[in-house]
């Protein structure tokens, strides 16, 4: 059958773009080959004599691998090139970053063969965009370059275009995988990565690149450098006691930042660590201005840029406050919750501040119309910026005098040390008089007028809402010490009431009341308490409907009512899991019957902010026959507590606790009819010292023998040098869960 | 690892880790078709296999979004996909296609096409139709019938034509509610046949348990010829066919056996015996050959060349396999590729079919005895035998011909951990010398363990291996024999002190004998667990501890001896009174790998009276 005109036009023009695809695709691999010979032969020219070394010193020669070298090197230029962006034509700036990760590792077992021998990358990635009858230019490539060097000196160069495989091959987007060939024990692998990105008409911010100079391995050289445009601008900052990045500028007034570091020893214990501010390291940020970066276009500045954040803060808050960024909304409703705006005159403050914080918590704890019912959500975190803003914008609406404060968790950097605008935490203190004093939004369990155990003792910046001014209106920034709980305003307490089974005396029936206080209750409240429950007690506590309830009383909103009760009534069955797995990780096996459990207290009210919960269960083995007799594992009612191991016995680095807290147990144990205790009096033990303490004291009273426990650490901070003092109360803790009582039949 | 079986198992836990189905689900299949028809092309004379899958979804209680995913790979491909909600063709689901990722493989022809699919409110339904191609009726295997969702009905219907010979062979049917049909379509000249199952529970994974084709209905499909006016198609008519196939694939490899007998006579110089030359060969693959997972279309069959293998030190089962047989073929010994199904596997060689099949190993002729080495198995001795592969029929190769047997079980005794501890009684502690042994796949296990982990911290985590991460179980003076020299036991001996294991009370000592409790919590939950349960390997577990009685003291109590013997397991803990000395001897023994869920509740009972053994003391008394 002949072809009409149009049709043999259509299957040309098909036909013609078929093969200039295939064509181009062609061009694109020839031309991906011939620059990837040339990376190779750049990085092969450029190469420190670091990636030479084969030798590794004799006190590494036990380590798994040793990074002999690692290179981290940063290029970036921008470049103005005409293009065809309209009608007219024009100009377009192109931006290029080529950054390259070179490692040389010898490998000295199979744990470190198994993860070194597999590369991945994304060879390339394309996202272009068209615009009239030019394309704007936004692509990544990567090549890739290895080499396994034999222990007698052999060379073998990988291949990567023989050897690879790709997960993802469309022209859009290539992803490829290698599993480096000849590769055994006793090898040195010599990699690099290069990635080359090319953007038009978009510049962005790069980093922070953070460079810590501690890694699962050893290394024997690094060296960071960054080769950036003229016009380009960087911040930078080195921290915990390492030399500072060395800057210059060439002859063209591009910037040139580089580090090198030698025998760095590998990471040692985390335990009770805050590795940001233990551990050296260096951090980058650089671009072509834009937000996010300190330095202006040509300049380098070195942080912390403590000064400029103090201003960019009040300035942000300012602005925020100024265009709407303020959440009204608990406003009326509080009124109403308190009996009109009149009232509000002769309230206290704390009532105001209460019923603010319970409001900010509910709706950020959010709803369950999208059957997320999970208690997952216990865990998230708040939006701390714009929450203190607005509870400080409504304090100050009743004339509550208030600071925002602006502080950093104890685990990154102090708050004089951070690198970026978006490191800050922000809460607000009340003054005026207020019992409830801090407001903190890390954490929806966290009472209000309570310290967020992360923040104790920390270095903070006060910047005090000046009453005067609708805007928002503030004092210059203040420095201040944030203060820190006592041991006493956190503590756990265990009340455990001991049976044994008549029929089996190896079966022991504990009725387990738990009760925490500040620091000490979140974890268990994230753990124990449904979604469902949350909100209902946040709602509570503004007399407010559950969600639930209010979408059923609504025509419109009544089936999702109903479908999300259905699903938080699911949810509801995983409490009992949720209760045995508390047993489970106090007492290291699983309860051999879960009889009851309970919340008492969910410690979300000021007025009651204990959190209490009790669990009936049985356990076995903690009874062994021998004999006529029975031996009672009594120290294991205080459940699992492992001694310190050898290595980390000795310890160099300061001591980062949780918080000062302390650990109360009780045990009222009744011994069966028909037997005595005997070891009683062995189960008195003291160890006291100025930061911690250890005390146990036993008594036998007719059939009931009493045990009190109680274990103190003072302070969230110990300097290194006393840890062998925290190590003789850990250790009397470890060996008190060793402690038996003898269950004596009469005779 | 071959692919049909491969994406088989892909599909079925993928499918259940998205949805993750639950006993009480919000989400069923209410219906479902599954309809298979096959299509002559005589332009390619190429049979294919066009698939049409419609499943319905309904929501029980509450609006939700559901995972859907369909796998494709080099051999099958997705032709239209359509997704309805409530009925209305919802154009704003667009499906993507991406590499599929699994651990443990490094690279398979295996991809998915995903979308969410929203199920609007309590009650709606929501559709999914898929169009599949088989381009190659080999790989057609098998349909299974359950789904990661309850199921409520489904109809799985294949038009056989009269020219298409296959065979169905319906597995794991017993106890389910399914209905067969069959019907001669005179327009099709085909025989469309019908199943129809209602009322199914959703697919659980359990751990150690049966793999899908013991367990889960299906029906394995056997594509045995095609009849077509071009000729015959011979797929897996017999055997001979899959074999001749397989052989297609081995023949002509293209080795450079120069390169290989060059590396075998390094390999072997200076040995003399034909036997240490075998070993020293299998353990060399060991020791230098990494096993890494391809799985790639006809590369999913087709072993890579053995000096490929040999110049990456690395490959897959085949591609050791491969090396395997070559190397000791350079140095005239006679092995040869060997075709087998792990255990995981129901099928054997009755049903020629690729589903039978998803491992290969080296068979040696030495001596007039057969051999099995199987290079994936990185620490195992010569003459030994993983659990997986023990009992499994195999296919020798034997030139256009194929030797097909078995690969002989072993006992128990293959495998030994077996501990002997010297002890006294220091104050409340216990102390003395303990030496250990192991051999079979449990020296297999400890070397792999220990090579997992960094040798920095290998010492570390052998102690507390050994101590059973008991902190008051301190270990000094540790020797041991190589863990590289895979054909001899696994020796080692240490100083052992174990705090706390002796109360003492007045003039009473009691002594907790046994600090290992082998097993003592190992108990079944007899409503939960729905499968039998397969131990990873047989077990033969021996603890002696000799215990010297302090001078004065005499034993007045001794926990009552157990011992519980039958086909499936034995355990054995006994103490015996000597003049000085107290003996103990435990003895737990795993004969049979698969334990019948029929046999838990003696199991449970079994287990309790060892854990009444462990809880129980023995008291000394000072004269």
């Amino acid at each position: 059958m002949a072809l009409n005109m149009n049709q043999y036009l259509l299957k040309t023009v098909c036909l013609l773009l078929i093969s200039s695809i295939s064509l181009a695709q062609t061009k694109d691999e020839i031309k991906y080959k011939e620059r990837a010979a040339e990376v190779q032969q750049e990085i092969a020219q450029n190469a420190d004599k670091a990636f030479a070394v084969t030798e590794i010193p004799e006190k590494y020669k036990n380590e798994s691998a040793v990074i002999i070298a690692r290179s981290f090197e940063v290029t970036n230029s921008a470049k103005r090139r005409f293009k065809m962006v309209s009608i007219f034509g024009g100009s377009v700036k192109q931006y290029s970053y080529f950054t390259t990760l070179r490692e040389r590792v010898s490998i000295s077992d199979k744990s470190a063969l198994e993860e070194f021998s597999t590369l991945n990358y994304k060879k390339v990635v394309d996202n272009s965009v068209r615009v009239y009858f030019s394309k704007l230019i936004n692509t990544s490539k990567t090549y890739i370059g290895a080499r396994v060097i034999k222990p007698g000196g052999k060379i073998t160069e990988i291949n990567p275009s023989e050897e690879e495989v790709l997960t993802r091959n469309s022209d859009k987007a290539k992803e490829g995988k290698i599993a480096i060939p000849d590769l055994q024990v006793g090898d040195i692998l010599d990699y690099y990565i290069r990635i080359e990105e090319l953007m038009e008409d978009q510049t962005e911010l790069r980093g922070p690149d953070v460079f810590f100079l501690r890694d699962d391995y050893p290394i024997m050289y690094y060296n960071v450098k960054y080769f950036l445009d003229k016009n380009c601008a960087a911040d930078i900052m080195s921290m915990n006691g390492v030399k500072e990045i060395q800057s210059t500028k060439t002859e063209d007034r591009d910037i040139v930042l580089e580090f090198t570091e030698t025998d760095l020893p590998k990471i040692s214990s985390t335990f009770w660590t805050s590795q940001s501010r233990q551990i050296p390291y260096h951090v980058i940020r650089y671009g072509f201005p834009v937000a996010g970066i300190v330095a202006k276009a040509g300049m380098v500045k070195t942080g912390p840029f403590t000064f400029t954040y103090k201003m960019n803060l009040k300035d942000m808050f300012f602005a925020s406050g100024a265009n709407g960024g303020v959440d009204f909304s608990p406003k009326k409703s509080m009124e109403e919750y308190y009996g009109g705006k009149k009232a509000m005159k002769d309230l206290p403050v704390d009532s105001i501040v209460n019923y603010l914080y319970n409001y900010y918590h509910w709706v950020g704890y959010g709803s369950f119309t999208n059957m997320d019912v999970s208690n997952e959500r216990n865990y998230n975190s708040m939006n701390w910026f714009r929450l203190s803003l607005s509870f400080s914008e409504l304090l100050h609406e009743y004339g509550i005098e208030n600071d925002i404060i602006f502080t950093s968790s104890r685990y990154a950097p102090k708050v004089s040390d951070l690198f970026s605008l978006g490191d800050y935490h922000a809460m607000v203190r009340v003054n005026s008089g207020a019992r409830l004093k801090w407001i903190c939004f890390n954490d929806f369990f966290q009472n209000p007028g309570q310290l967020a155990a992360i923040y104790q003792g920390e270095e903070a910046f006060q910047m005090a809402r000046l009453l005067k001014g609708k805007w928002p209106n503030y004092k210059g920034m203040e420095d201040i010490t944030l203060p820190v709980a006592k041991s006493s305003e956190n503590v756990l307490t265990e009340n455990l009431k001991v049976n044994f089974n008549k029929d089996n005396l190896q079966l022991i029936n504990i009725e387990r009341v738990c009760s925490a206080t500040g620091s000490m209750k979140q974890g268990d409240q994230k753990k124990l308490l449904l979604a469902e429950d949350v909100e209902a007690n946040f709602a509570a506590l503004i007399d407010k409907e559950k969600i639930t309830d209010k979408l059923a009383e609504k025509k419109k909103t009544k089936d999702k009512a109903a479908e999300s009760q259905a699903a938080l009534d699911k949810e509801r069955l995983k409490q009992t899991d949720y209760f045995k797995e508390d047993i489970k990780d106090q007492y290291d096996q699983d309860p051999k019957e879960l009889i009851s459990y309970g919340i008492q207290s969910n410690g979300f009210s000021i007025y009651d902010s204990m959190f209490k919960y009790t669990e009936t269960f049985t356990m076995e083995n903690f009874v062994k026959k021998a004999g006529n007799n029975f031996i009672f594992d009594v120290g294991k009612l205080m459940g699992v507590y492992k001694k310190t191991e050898e290595k980390e016995r000795n310890r160099t680095l300061d001591i980062y606790m949780p918080s000062a807290r302390t650990f109360i147990y009780s045990f009222n144990i009744t011994i069966p009819d028909g037997y005595i205790a005997k070891g009683v009096e062995e189960l008195n033990k003291k160890v006291e010292n100025e930061i911690a303490s250890f005390v146990s004291t036993a008594q036998s009273d007719s059939n009931i023998v009493t045990v009190m426990l109680t274990r103190t650490y003072n302070n969230n901070y110990e300097p290194a040098a006393n840890w062998p003092k925290l190590l003789a109360v850990m250790d009397a803790a470890s060996d008190f869960t060793g402690m038996k009582l003898l269950l004596e039949k009469k005779k | 690892m071959k692919k049909t079986l491969f994406t088989l198992i892909l599909l079925i836990g993928f499918m259940q880790l998205a949805s993750a189905s639950e006993k009480d689900s919000n989400v069923v299949i209410s219906n479902a078709r599954d309809i298979y028809r096959f299509d002559y092309s005589k332009k390619d004379n190429a049979v294919r296999i066009m698939q049409e899958m419609t499943t319905t979804y309904q929501c029980l209680h509450y609006r939700t979004v559901i995972p859907i995913a369909e796998f494709y790979d080099s051999r099958t491909t997705i032709d239209n996909v359509k997704a309805y909600v409530d009925g209305d063709k919802a154009k704003y689901i667009v499906p993507k296609y991406e590499y599929y990722s699994i651990d443990n493989i490094f690279y398979s022809d295996a991809h998915v096409c995903y979308f969410s699919l929203p199920l609007e409110k309590k009650g709606s339904t929501s559709e999914v139709y898929f169009e599949k191609t088989i381009t190659d009726p080999r790989y057609f295997t098998s349909i299974y019938f359950n789904e990661a969702y309850p199921l409520a009905s489904k109809t799985i219907s294949i038009s056989i034509p009269k020219w298409m010979k296959l065979e169905l062979k319906e597995l794991n049917f017993a106890g389910k509610d399914i209905k067969k049909t069959v019907e001669y379509n005179s327009r099709e000249d085909a025989d469309i046949i019908t199943y129809t199952i209602r009322n199914s529970a959703a697919l659980e994974k359990e751990g150690h348990s049966p793999g899908n084709s013991y367990t889960e209905p299906h029906l394995l499909v056997l594509c045995k010829y095609a009849d077509v006016p071009e000729g015959k198609i011979t797929y897996f008519n017999t055997l001979d066919d899959q074999y001749a196939w397989y052989h297609s694939l081995t023949k002509d490899l293209g080795n450079n056996t120069a390169i290989i007998k060059a590396k075998a006579q390094e390999i072997t110089a200076g040995i003399p015996g034909d036997l240490d030359k075998i070993k020293k060969i299998f353990y060399w693959m060991h020791d230098n050959i990494r096993y890494i997972a391809f799985e790639d279309g006809i590369a999913g069959f087709k072993p890579e060349i053995a000096d490929e293998v040999l110049r990456k030190k690395y490959g897959d089962c085949k591609g050791m396999a491969h090396l395997t047989k070559e190397l000791l073929k350079s140095l005239g010994y006679d092995a040869r590729l060997c075709w087998i199904g792990t255990n995981h596997i129901a099928y054997d060689y009755s049903t020629p079919s690729i589903a039978v099949d998803n491992h290969m190993i080296t068979a040696l002729i030495f001596s007039g005895k057969t051999y099995f080495l199987d290079a994936t198995e990185n620490y195992i001795g010569f003459n030994e035998y993983a659990e997986r592969i023990q009992g499994r029929e195999v296919l020798i190769e034997d030139g256009e011909k194929y030797i097909h047997t078995k690969v002989p079980s072993t006992t128990f005794q293959q495998n030994l951990d077996a501990e002997k501890l010297e002890l006294v009684i220091v104050g409340t502690d216990l102390s003395g010398t303990v030496s250990r042994e192991w051999k079979g796949e449990e020296k297999e296990y400890i070397i792999t363990q220990l090579n997992a982990i960094k040798k920095e911290n290998s010492n570390d985590a052998f102690i507390r291996f050994l101590s059973k991460g008991n902190k008051d179980y301190t270990i000094s003076n540790l020797t041991g024999s190589s863990t590289s020299d895979y054909d001899k036991p696994l020796n080692i001996k240490y100083k052992m002190q174990l705090a706390h294991a002796v109360s003492s009370f007045g003039n009473e000592l009691y002594v907790d004998i046994d600090y290992r409790k082998d097993l003592g919590e190992f108990i079944f939950d007899l409503k939960e667990r729905e499968h039998d349960y397969w131990f990873s390997f047989k077990m033969n577990t021996q603890l002696e501890v000799q215990l010297d009685i302090p001078a004065g003291y005499a034993v007045t109590a001794m926990p009552p001896n157990v011992s519980v013997k039958n086909d499936d397991y034995e355990f054995t803990a006994m103490l015996t009174k000597l003049p000085t000395k107290l003996v103990y001897h435990k003895s737990i023994i795993v004969k049979n790998s698969r334990l019948d869920k029929a046999r838990f509740g003696q199991w449970n009972d079994d287990i309790g009276k060892l854990k009444a053994f462990y809880n129980e003391q023995i008291v000394l008394i000072k004269k």
